[in-house]
């Protein structure tokens, strides 16, 4: 209990209870079943995208490329199922491959050709784009299956649906940055590539791993959205970008990398999705909400303990106290 | 260069691991021309050379990180071909790395077993982790929980964790790569020990390090690099004299200089004063006068409090009572830049790779960056052309060995970045410099070069502040030497410039006001602890 208290997310997603309880008070409109089921909705999704992010923030690289597989991968089930006529398990599988390829495509580029994973998605992501939109004529495939539909709208009363995946993923990626060698090899590389590689961990196989984990994710994501807004649209990840770093970074993960906290992911998405939903119930309009999404950004940057993370220890001169309390236990 | 079969090494006794005739490149760029290195079983082998010389390039070759151009490496007689860090470590080459190689938010046993962490059924076991880990942690004094943040550990003990890992690789060949740099004498003892039971027990180690005191405390036989090729090869220690070792790296002898007091002085009006000062890091009661062209040597042991005295004095830190006063003039420096630009005050730091250097930039660059106001153009822009009439006389006067001033630092040398970092403040004109450290990790050459500067420097009527733990740099340079202890200056001592009786002066201040702290009267503040707790070692 007191390791839950002490982590990072744990003062965030007090107050956002505490504040949802106020506001249940407050406006009849917060606290109905329907309006949490809502917020849920949301937040599952924004915990899929940023664990996306996440798993590549953790060996200190970055992908642009999340919509942009996102969206290929959702004309591709929308395409197969509505246009081809396949079966909702084959187009979602099918999806499913396509996202993980995109990745592995990044992944491999970034390593083949020794670029930043910045340029390589900023370039991949892009054409990942203009692909759905040419293969679609940026018209969404309008019948979807029901299956992903009652995912994406299915609930028992403010519990949705998309919750079981989004949790699901979130115990998944977390116990595999937690015990499977592979993902202590992915924090080991992001915390520091010098120790990784004389330790004989490959860096290139973190780096394509970890991008091709981040477009699988992302097609997951993309598959539990598509039945979140009944339509299969080129158009579904293209205002993903924000989401996917703001996500981790109130979570809680370094951008220098060697960290994944995928809990602290989920609590980000929940408090986001709250706010957004706040802000709407209290008739606040749409710029307001991505001006409120900036101000946490930087609230959690600046909250001590992250903004050292993000600078690093050198910028932060380490108080000799800090020392002589570590020595002294 | 080597011959195939080196005279020194007895036939009878086959090396255990070596290094033949190895010739190696960078771009064009030779590193190593012909360069050995043969191991005995159960020997300490001194590897010694000049920043630049071509250690560091043996060494990777040595572990699996580089691969030779020409030349063999031989496993006990047998030819092999290290591909991988990996590779070497399989065969039981193990090294201890100049640079602290660990994952920082990992704890004290992952990092000891990275990249072979105990797996129960697929899945990493933290228990087993810790359970590994112990033994090898105690074996060299490391007396913490195995399941520690690595981040929390001062430089010296990230060293013996280093040193751990390398055991608990049960190496035949173990490199470590000036493991004494940043150590405390407690800690090098206790390595020492540790050193000499692997010794005994087999293990062949190359200790690579400029402290030649510790070599022959250390080791019996010793290489010498010099421009990548062998000056000495394997030559028993007890027959090469210290003078000798430091002409065959540097090619030319090196006179040992007098003492601060036979340089002529002209110590001039008070530059910088410190009267009664307190800081927020605990400071208290400190009082400090550098004149122009004095040398004052602040010396004390690690954790004393002399580097944070000098952040505060360059407005990293809070000064919290007292007077700081700059020319005679009550002065409030609220930051570096404010130091520099209005008080001329510039501070070169212990940390030159974090601090000191921007790595990746031009050399002109980062000694350009203090001069950059000077230079600029009326709309703002700067212009190389200017900047370089500042930039190149100090690396000129410091003799910076380098290709072109659009070299990256980082492709210098240890001792050649220390340079440009001074370069820096001296194309910045500063009147008063603090030097922290300015000669750890850097070869007797560099560090003769350095000496020379500082000296030079105070001929010139700059005030200096030199912060060393070598105690015989300090009486070598210094004027007049401030012992510091717990965060407070102990004593106030003039230099005569003769080693033994100042030393024990010196010595006497810190074990007295040791004995005094340790009495329960004083009141435990936070400053308090860790300035106690360093010299008393793990």
């Amino acid at each position: 209990m007191r390791r839950l208290l002490s982590t990072q997310w744990a003062p965030l997603l007090a107050a956002t209870i505490l504040a949802g309880i106020v506001l249940g008070f407050v406006t009849r409109q917060f606290g109905t079943a329907f309006n949490i089921y809502t917020i849920l909705q949301t937040a599952a999704i924004y915990a899929a995208i940023g664990l996306a992010q996440m798993v590549v923030l953790a060996v200190a690289d970055m992908s642009l490329a999340v919509g942009g597989i996102a969206g290929l991968v959702t004309i591709t089930v929308g395409g197969l199922y509505d246009a081809q006529h396949c079966s909702v398990a084959a187009a979602v599988a099918a999806g499913l491959g396509l996202g993980l390829a995109c990745g592995l495509v990044n992944g491999l580029i970034i390593v083949g050709m020794n670029l930043s994973g910045f340029i390589v998605t900023l370039a991949t992501g892009t054409a990942f784009t203009g692909i759905a939109y040419g293969i679609t004529s940026a018209i969404p495939y309008s019948t979807i299956p029901p299956a992903l539909v009652s995912l994406g709208q299915g609930r028992v009363s403010f519990f949705s649906f998309l919750l079981l995946p989004a949790i699901a993923l979130t115990i998944a990626v977390g116990a595999g940055f937690r015990w499977l060698p592979i993902g202590r090899s992915l924090l080991a590389v992001g915390g520091n590539r010098e120790a990784a590689l004389l330790s004989g961990i490959s860096r290139a196989r973190a780096i394509v791993v970890a991008h091709a984990a981040s477009g699988l994710l992302a097609g997951i994501t993309a598959v539990m959205y598509i039945g979140v807004l009944r339509s299969a649209t080129p158009a579904t990840g293209s205002d993903w970008l924000i989401i996917s770093f703001a996500v981790p970074i109130i979570g809680g993960t370094a951008l220098v990398g060697g960290e994944a906290p995928a809990m602290g992911c989920f609590v980000a998405a929940l408090v986001l999705a709250a706010i957004n939903d706040v802000l709407i119930v209290l008739n606040v309009n749409t710029e307001a909400v991505q001006m409120a999404e900036g101000l946490l950004i930087f609230a959690a940057v600046i909250s001590g303990k992250l903004g050292q993370r993000i600078h690093g220890p050198s910028l932060m001169w380490r108080k000799p106290a800090a020392r002589g309390r570590v020595r002294a236990s | 260069m080597s011959e195939n079969v080196p005279a020194d090494v007895p036939e009878a006794v086959p090396s255990r691991f070596a290094i033949n005739d190895v010739w190696k490149s960078f771009g064009g760029v030779a590193a190593l021309s012909g360069a050995s290195l043969r191991l005995l079983p159960g020997e300490i082998h001194a590897l010694i050379g000049e920043n630049g010389a071509g250690k560091s390039t043996l060494i990777n070759i040595a572990t699996g990180v580089h691969r030779p151009d020409r030349g063999r490496v031989l496993m006990e007689g047998r030819e092999v071909h290290f591909v991988t860090p990996g590779a070497a470590a399989a065969h039981g080459v193990a090294v201890v790395h100049q640079e602290r190689n660990l994952v920082r938010k990992f704890s004290l046993a992952e990092n000891l077993l990275l990249g072979r962490q105990p797996l129960t059924g697929g899945v990493v076991s933290y228990r087993r982790m810790a359970d590994e880990a112990r033994p090898w942690l105690e074996r060299v004094g490391l007396d913490l929980d195995p399941l520690t943040e690595a981040s929390c550990l001062s430089p010296g003990q990230a060293q013996l964790l280093e040193i751990a890992k390398a055991l608990s690789q049960r190496c035949r060949v173990l490199l470590l790569d000036e493991p004494t740099s940043s150590i405390t004498d407690t800690e090098f003892d206790h390595l020492r020990g540790i050193l000499t039971e692997l010794r005994d027990a087999g293990t062949s180690i190359v200790f690579v390090s400029h402290k030649l005191e510790e070599v022959y405390a250390l080791c019996s036989r010793i290489t010498v690099l010099r421009d990548g090729r062998n000056v000495l090869d394997g030559a028993p220690l007890s027959g090469v004299s210290q003078p000798e070792i430091v002409r065959a790296m540097v090619g030319r002898p090196i006179e040992l200089r007098a003492g601060g007091s036979s340089r002529k002085r002209r110590a001039g009006a008070p530059r910088l004063e410190l009267c009664g000062v307190s800081t927020e890091f605990g400071h208290r009661g400190v009082d400090l006068t550098v004149r122009s062209g004095e040398i004052i040597g602040l010396y004390g042991l690690v954790g004393a409090g002399r580097t944070e005295l000098a952040r505060c004095i360059m407005g990293l830190g809070r000064i919290t009572g007292g007077e700081l006063r700059v020319n005679g003039q009550p002065a409030r420096i609220r930051n570096p830049y404010d130091a520099l630009r209005h008080h001329r005050i510039g501070y070169v730091s212990e940390d030159r790779k974090d601090e000191g250097l921007i790595i990746s930039h031009s050399i002109s660059r980062n000694v350009g960056i203090t001069v950059w106001d000077k230079v600029k153009h009326r709309m703002g822009w700067i212009s190389e052309k200017r900047a370089r009439l500042h930039v190149e006389p100090p690396l000129q006067r410091l003799n910076v060995k380098m290709h072109r001033l659009s070299q990256p630092v980082g492709s210098l040398s240890g001792g050649n970045q220390q340079k440009v970092s001074a370069a820096k403040w001296i194309a910045a004109e500063a009147e008063l410099l603090i030097f922290d450290e300015p000669t750890v990790g850097i070869d007797v050459a560099a560090k003769d070069a350095m000496h020379r500067l500082i000296v030079e420097l105070a001929e010139d009527g700059t005030g200096l502040l030199l912060i060393s733990s070598d105690l015989r740099e300090v009486v070598q340079l210094a004027d007049r030497i401030l012992v510091m202890g717990d965060f407070r200056v102990l004593a106030d001592l003039a230099n005569s410039g003769e080693y033994a009786p100042t030393s024990e002066l010196v010595m006497r201040a810190i074990t007295q006001a040791t004995s005094q702290i340790q009495a329960p009267a004083a009141g435990a503040s936070r400053a308090d602890q860790s300035g106690l707790a360093e010299p008393a070692g793990p």
